[in-house]
């Protein structure tokens, strides 16, 4: 019986396994655009090639990531069979990953602008105004060279300060697209903020850089946070309807990335490479110190992890105090006998309960605060405080309520006043009883911010998801990410477990004498 | 002195008058038991002296200070007037030492050496030296409760507010805590003691205060009061048939929780074992020829009739045990003597009981059965 189960069970195994690989034994090869009907194909959400799978191929099924440079990991992992990307992004990327092959679609050719919302039309023509002039000229070959190039180095014209008296414009970046757009030494730098700053110059402005995740840039134009926008934008007939384009200043195609193997005349090259690999544990070791100069050490990208892990912290920490205190607030209205005081209180902490942090997040950034200068980490602060205050005051009033009234009662009677019998009785015993769950809830926080990079407060998430972007390592900037929010939570939680220690009775509170207790 | 001027207290939200109109001056020295039917209010008043309830209206004051006046400090005149409560709210987070200490620490100034000396004295009087280092929640209740007297006298009362002390103790600790309160009470601190121990009441007060309709009913002391009260409702409630009442519908009787509470009752008022185990058989006998013996017809015409009660007295002047039973009259025929079956039950209950006796008033039939005890 035993048997026939594990057979059985072994038997789904094998089905579940093998369906994953697609014909595993008759490989079928992805030569072009005609072989990825029915294959799991893998773009970027909102992205052109995200349109054009939707559109094409009806019969595959088509996964979403938040980044670009996700698509060439879900491929060679083999959660898909193939991945899209533009080929502007993709010429830069494809040294990096030698395992995998490409072909265009020709006919998905389209070109490429900024977008800006439909009130900023002057400014658009400025742009084209200026792109009129430059594109064609030799400096800009130059330049498109000289990122294409050496993007690690390639110069950003740096504006003189005193030549910035007219203003400042506004660009929302999503910079996790090298050469175009990324983040080097802190800074946003690539072709196109450059080309905003070339711009800038011409009309002595200052340019002042926003890095968003590429879904967050048309809300950020549209609530009038940042002018203009640009990260690759495809000049599609259904974003005009949102926000107005310049004149392209380029044009770009969409790049399949396939495995190596998958295309036929490449079997002999993908043999090759999987001889290369090391197994032995000097072998990982080795991996792992090139990992950490690539992604910690070059570049100084350590000081980026810093400000993420600054960022993370203090973002916690300022929403925990502020939530707290909210909290406090909230469970003294719904446990005041005020009854419309208690009825708003309840609604609040069940409205907060059940919305989603991200959505709370966008809606305060963009909506609430749409049209304020308010900085990203101040609205995620706030955003916080309101959900973690909702979250901790049912903790606070569920624990005063199992505080039993006699003893209050006990100490009002001796003669304490109502303010004294709260924090000499009351408190001393809602401390350690409140703690262990407040502490829980607060380690809930501080992974919650990880969601920050959304309005594009730069955590430290987001720093692990610019390195990544960067150096197109899949695990160790995550892992090192992970390793980091693992010692803040740990280092943040051992000041709360202490203020637990503390509170637990003692034997002799109020004797000075000392003495031994068994 | 505590003067109590037209003491009124209503609860809001469920218009329960509890305190209609009570009048009471207590002399400093007295020891004053209330007493009084279950939810007349005797803790209510308590509560309303050191303002732990506000009132709805009147005035009380001690020692000169009207205590229901917003602007007199109630916390600086809480620590002339201890109480001690049922539940006895020791503070859990402080050891037992602490907590006879915090309060004069914290509130009278006295050095923790000295505190800490008064305590240890203080626990040795109440007995619980021993326990100094122990935490509330490992000692039993009659501990707590002398753990919560010795607290109450840290603070060097002038009045002690006993708001049923024993009540939720078990009957074994019950002496423990009386005897402490004895003792507290040869100190010439005035008391007030809500109480249902009416021998303890009667021993160590010397005035007893009939609490009854909301106001103080009967005053005196307690040789007035338990031998010969003048009023009427105090010779019911003194002479009273203290009573455990059921009411049974068609389902049949829960025979068992009946027996559990029979049994409870009969440790309240000190009924022996055999006469405990007299009663107990009596109702099973009664239940069982009245009520389980029943047919669908008679079960169902029971339950249409708002079905059956009894009362279970026992009377603790003249120790005689009175059951009631009332059956609607359409039922009287389970009795009918012309029947062979209602003379074979009214055989049973004469076989069981002294007297058996029936009446019938108002639609109901009453069975009143006797049981001598003595």
């Amino acid at each position: 019986m035993k048997f026939e189960t594990l057979s059985l069970l072994s038997l789904a195994l094998g089905l579940s396994l093998s369906s994953c690989r697609h014909e595993q034994n008759g490989i079928r090869y992805l030569n072009g655009p005609e072989d990825l009907h029915g294959q799991v194909l893998c773009a970027q959400v909102g992205s052109v090639s995200d349109l054009y799978f939707t559109e094409a191929y009806k019969d595959s099924e088509i996964k979403y990531v938040d980044y670009a440079t996700d698509i060439p990991l879900m491929v060679m992992s083999g959660k898909a069979d193939a991945g899209a990307t533009s080929s502007l992004v993709w010429m830069t990327q494809q040294n990096s990953y030698p395992e995998l092959s490409h072909f265009s679609i020709e006919s998905t050719r389209t070109d490429v602008g900024f977008a800006l919302d439909k009130r900023n039309a002057e400014l658009a023509a400025q742009i084209n105004d200026f792109f009129d002039r430059f594109l064609d000229t030799e400096e800009f070959n130059e330049m498109m060279d000289g990122w294409c190039q050496d993007p690690d180095r390639h110069p950003m014209p740096q504006p003189d300060p005193e030549d910035c008296y007219a203003g400042v414009i506004t660009v929302a970046v999503s910079p996790d697209q090298p050469p175009h757009d990324m983040i080097r030494n802190g800074d946003i730098v690539g072709i196109e903020p450059e080309l905003m700053v070339r711009f800038a110059m011409e009309k002595h402005m200052r340019v002042e850089f926003m890095a968003l995740s590429f879904p967050g840039i048309i809300p950020a134009l549209v609530s009038g946070k940042a002018d203009v926008g640009c990260s690759l934008f495809s000049i599609t007939e259904e974003r005009k309807k949102t926000v107005m384009f310049t004149n392209p200043w380029t044009q770009e195609t969409i790049d399949i990335m396939v495995r190596r193997e998958r295309m036929s005349h490449d079997d002999d090259s993908a043999a090759e490479l999987n001889a290369g690999e090391d197994g032995t544990l000097s072998g990982l070791l080795e991996r792992v110190s090139v990992s950490f100069k690539r992604n910690v050490l070059e570049e100084k990208r350590y000081e980026m992890l810093l400000k993420g892990t600054l960022s993370t912290i203090i973002i916690s920490l300022l929403s925990a105090f502020l939530g707290t205190l909210l909290g406090v607030l909230l469970s003294c209205g719904s446990m005041s006998g005020h009854k419309p005081l208690a009825r708003i209180s309840g609604l609040y902490i069940s409205f907060m309960r059940c919305m989603p942090q991200v959505v709370l997040l966008m809606v305060m950034f963009y909506v609430v605060f749409g049209k304020t200068d308010m900085n990203a980490i101040s609205v995620s602060v706030v955003s916080f405080s309101l959900c973690f205050g909702a979250y901790v005051s049912v903790i606070f009033t569920s624990t005063l309520k199992s505080i039993d009234k006699g003893q209050s009662e006990a100490a009002l009677s001796m003669g304490f006043t109502p303010m004294k019998t709260f924090f000499q009785f009351v408190l001393p015993q809602f401390m350690p009883r409140a703690l262990p769950v407040y502490r829980n809830e607060f380690i809930s926080l501080v992974k919650a911010t990880s969601i920050v990079g959304y309005i594009g407060t730069f955590d430290l998430t987001r720093a692990g998801d610019v390195i990544r972007s960067r150096t197109f390592e899949a695990f160790f900037p995550l892992i090192l990410v992970t390793a980091v929010y693992f010692l803040i939570i740990w280092l943040l939680t051992l000041l709360l477990s202490y203020a637990e220690l503390k509170s637990q009775p003692v034997v002799h509170k109020f004797s000075n004498r000392k003495r031994h207790h068994d | 002195m505590i003067r109590i001027e037209h003491l009124q207290k209503t609860y809001e939200g469920n218009d329960l008058k509890v305190l209609t109109d009570v009048n009471v001056e207590i002399q400093d020295g007295e020891i004053v038991s209330v007493i009084g039917p279950s939810g007349t209010g005797k803790s209510t008043l308590l509560r309303c002296i050191n303002m732990l309830e506000k009132p709805s209206a009147g005035k009380i004051w001690i020692d000169g200070a009207d205590v229901t006046d917003p602007r007199t400090d109630i916390s600086k005149v809480r620590r002339t007037v201890g109480m001690v409560f049922q539940s006895f709210n020791l503070f859990e987070h402080l050891s037992v030492l602490d907590n006879v200490m915090v309060g004069p620490v914290k509130l009278l100034g006295m050095t923790p050496e000295a505190a800490e000396n008064q305590a240890r004295e203080l626990l040795g009087q109440v007995g619980m030296l021993s326990k100094a280092d122990a935490f509330p929640n490992q000692l039993s209740g009659g501990q707590k409760q002398r753990v919560a007297i010795a607290r109450c006298l840290s603070m060097n009362p002038k009045v002690i507010l006993f708001d049923e002390p024993t009540s939720a103790l078990d009957p074994t600790m019950v002496s423990e805590v009386l005897r402490v309160i004895r003792d507290v009470a040869s100190r010439g601190i005035t008391m007030i003691i809500v109480t249902h121990e009416m021998q303890f009441a009667r021993n160590v007060s010397t005035r007893v205060l009939y609490l009854d309709q909301g106001v103080v009913y009967e005053d005196g002391t307690p040789e007035q009061i338990f031998d010969n009260p003048v009023r009427e409702r105090t010779q019911i409630f003194i002479k009273r048939v203290r009573t455990v009442s059921r009411h049974f519908d068609s389902e049949g009787a829960d025979i068992y929780s009946l027996l559990g509470e029979i049994r409870n009752f009969s440790f309240q008022y000190g009924l022996d074992a055999a006469l405990t185990n007299r009663i107990e058989n009596a109702v099973t006998v009664l239940l069982e020829t009245c009520l389980n013996s029943l047919d669908d017809a008679r079960k169902a015409k029971l339950h249409a009739c708002s079905g059956m009660d009894l009362d279970i007295g026992f009377s603790e002047k003249s120790g005689h045990v009175r059951m009631r039973l009332s059956i609607p009259v359409e039922l009287e025929r389970i009795f009918d003597s012309d029947t062979v079956e209602g003379q074979a039950r009214l055989a049973e209950l004469n076989s069981t009981f002294m007297s058996v006796s029936q009446e019938v008033s108002e639609g109901r039939m009453i069975v009143s059965l006797g049981l001598n005890c003595r």
